[in-house]
C-alpha cells in the first residue's frame, strides 16, 4: 500500500509523501530512522517526535485552531496519516505570490490578524508549536480570499504556560519572518494586534517578555 | 445493502440492521462463542457518525494484530476498544457494544474480501431490517457521541464533528 504513495518532500527530519488512504487523499510524515544516531537513542527521539506532534495536533483542533484530520498515527513506523489540506499553500508561498500587488495588502492584514488569533488560542490552551513559521501555516485560497487557516508541523511542540515559552514562540515566528518577508515589520504587527484582541490582559506580559527576548537574542548575535 | 472498505491490511466488511428482534439472543450468542457470528462485531450505531469512524478504528486493528500488539483478545474487540476514547478495555466494549435494549445494530467482518460471507451468514441469526449503511446519518446521536468523546463547544463550533472523533481514534494508544 504504502507502494501507492509518492513523496513530495524530504526534509532534515521528515519525509512527506502524498497517496490515498483508507479512501482518502492523505499526506503521509515519516521520520524514517537516522543512520548516524544511535538506533534505540534514534528510534525513542523519532517516536518522541511523532508522539509530540499527534498530541498537539489533538490539543490544537480543541483549542479551536484548524489542523488536519488524522487517520493514523502509528508509532512504530513513525508515521502520521493526515488529511491533505485541500487547496492548501503555506502562507509564506501565498505572501510571495500577492505582496507586489498593493491593493492586497489589507487582505494580508486580516490574514496576519487572524493567525496571531490562532496562536493565541493555542498559547490559552498551553499549546506551543516550538516552530513557527510561515511555512508551517497553509492557507486554502480561494478568488478573493485567503481561505481558511491551518497549523502544520507540530513535530517540536510542548505543553507548557509559562510566560516565557510563549514570548520564545512568538519570537521564533518573528525571526523567521524577518528572514523571508520583505514587510515583516508591518506584518509582525498586525499579528501581535491580532493576538492582544484574543489574549487580552495576558498578552501584556507576554510581549513584555518578547522584549527581553528580543535584547537576549540580538546580544547573542552580537557575540557569535 | 452491506458494504466493503479497504484497510491497509485487508477489508471491512458491514451492513446495518434495523428493528432487532432478538437482541438478547444474539448477545448469549456472542457470549457463549457462536460458530455464526464468531467473525462478527456488534457496534452501537448511534454512537457511529459514518463509516469511516468504524474504518479507522478496524484498521488500526488490524495492524496490531500483525504485529502481535493487540490490546484485547481479538480484532473485533480492538476494533471496539480502539472507537473508544477510554482506557479501560471492559467501559469501551459496554460503551461501543449492543447492550439488552438496542433495537439497532451495526455487524462488522475484519479480515479479507472473502470474510464477506461471515455477513452473509449473518443474515440468518440477526433478525431484523437490513438496510442501506446511509440510514446511519439518521441514527447517530451527536450530542451523545460529543460527550463520549468530551469534545467540548469551542471545538464543534468550529470544526466538522466527524473530523474530531476520527483524530482521536487516530491517535488512540500513542499519546
Ligand atoms: N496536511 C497537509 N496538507 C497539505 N500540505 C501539507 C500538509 N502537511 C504538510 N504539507 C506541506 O509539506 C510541507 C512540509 O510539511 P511539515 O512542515 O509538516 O514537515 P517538515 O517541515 O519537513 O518537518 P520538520 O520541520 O519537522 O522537518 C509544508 O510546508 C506543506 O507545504
Ligand atoms: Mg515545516
Amino acid at each position: 500500500m504504502s507502494s501507492e504513495f509518492v513523496e513530495c518532500q524530504r526534509g532534515a527530519e521528515a519525509t512527506l509523501s502524498r497517496g490515498t488512504y483508507l479512501g482518502k487523499r492523505v499526506l503521509l510524515k515519516r521520520r524514517p530512522p537516522k543512520a548516524y544516531r544511535h538506533p534505540h537513542l534514534d528510534s525513542a527521539l523519532t517516536k518522541e517526535r511523532t508522539r509530540a506532534e499527534a498530541r498537539a495536533l489533538i490539543r490544537a483542533r480543541a483549542a479551536g485552531v484548524r489542523v488536519p484530520t488524522l487517520y493514523l498515527v502509528d508509532l512504530q513506523r513513525s508515521s502520521i496519516y493526515m488529511e491533505d489540506v485541500d487547496n492548501g499553500i503555506t502562507v509564506k508561498d501565498y505572501i510571495n505570490k500577492i505582496q507586489p500587488k498593493t491593493e492586497e495588502e489589507s487582505k494580508l492584514d486580516s490574514l496576519m490578524n487572524e493567525i496571531g488569533i490562532c496562536i493565541s488560542k493555542l498559547h490559552s490552551d498551553g499549546v506551543i508549536h516550538g516552530d513557527l513559521t510561515t511555512s508551517n501555516i497553509l492557507v486554502t485560497p480561494t478568488s478573493g480570499n485567503f481561505g481558511k487557516l491551518c497549523f502544520i508541523d507540530f513535530g517540536l511542540s510542548h505543553t507548557a504556560s509559562t510566560i516565557e515559552d510563549k514570548a520564545v514562540d512568538l519570537y521564533v515566528m518573528e525571526r523567521a519572518m524577518e528572514s523571508t518577508h520583505s514587510e515583516a515589520q508591518r506584518l509582525l504587527m498586525r499579528l501581535l494586534a491580532g493576538y492582544l484582541s484574543h489574549s487580552g490582559k495576558a498578552a501584556e506580559d507576554v510581549f513584555k517578555k518578547l522584549d527581553q527576548v528580543r535584547a537576549r537574542g540580538r546580544k547573542r548575535t552580537m557575540v557569535g | 445493502m452491506a458494504k466493503s472498505f479497504k484497510l491497509e491490511a485487508g477489508t471491512i466488511h458491514m451492513a446495518l440492521v434495523r428493528d432487532v428482534q432478538n437482541t438478547e439472543e444474539i448477545r448469549k450468542k456472542i457470549q457463549s462463542g457462536d460458530e455464526t457470528l464468531r467473525a462478527c462485531g456488534l457496534v452501537r450505531p448511534s454512537l457511529i457518525l459514518d463509516p469511516i469512524q468504524l474504518v479507522v478504528a478496524a484498521n488500526k486493528s488490524l495492524l496490531s494484530a500483525q504485529r502481535e500488539d493487540l490490546t484485547t483478545k481479538s480484532v473485533i474487540t480492538e476494533t471496539l476498544y480502539n472507537l473508544s476514547p477510554s482506557k479501560n478495555i471492559r467501559q469501551s466494549l459496554v460503551n461501543f457494544g449492543i447492550g439488552a435494549g438496542d433495537k439497532d445494530v451495526l455487524v462488522f467482518v475484519v479480515g479479507d474480501d472473502d470474510d464477506f460471507r461471515h455477513l452473509e451468514a449473518a443474515r440468518h441469526v440477526i433478525s431484523g431490517r437490513w438496510v442501506d449503511i446511509n440510514e446511519l446519518e439518521g441514527i447517530s446521536d451527536k450530542s451523545r457521541i460529543k460527550k463520549m468523546y468530551d469534545i467540548k463547544d469551542t471545538e464543534s463550533e468550529c470544526f466538522d464533528l466527524l473530523d474530531s472523533v476520527v483524530s482521536r481514534i487516530a491517535v488512540k494508544k500513542c499519546l
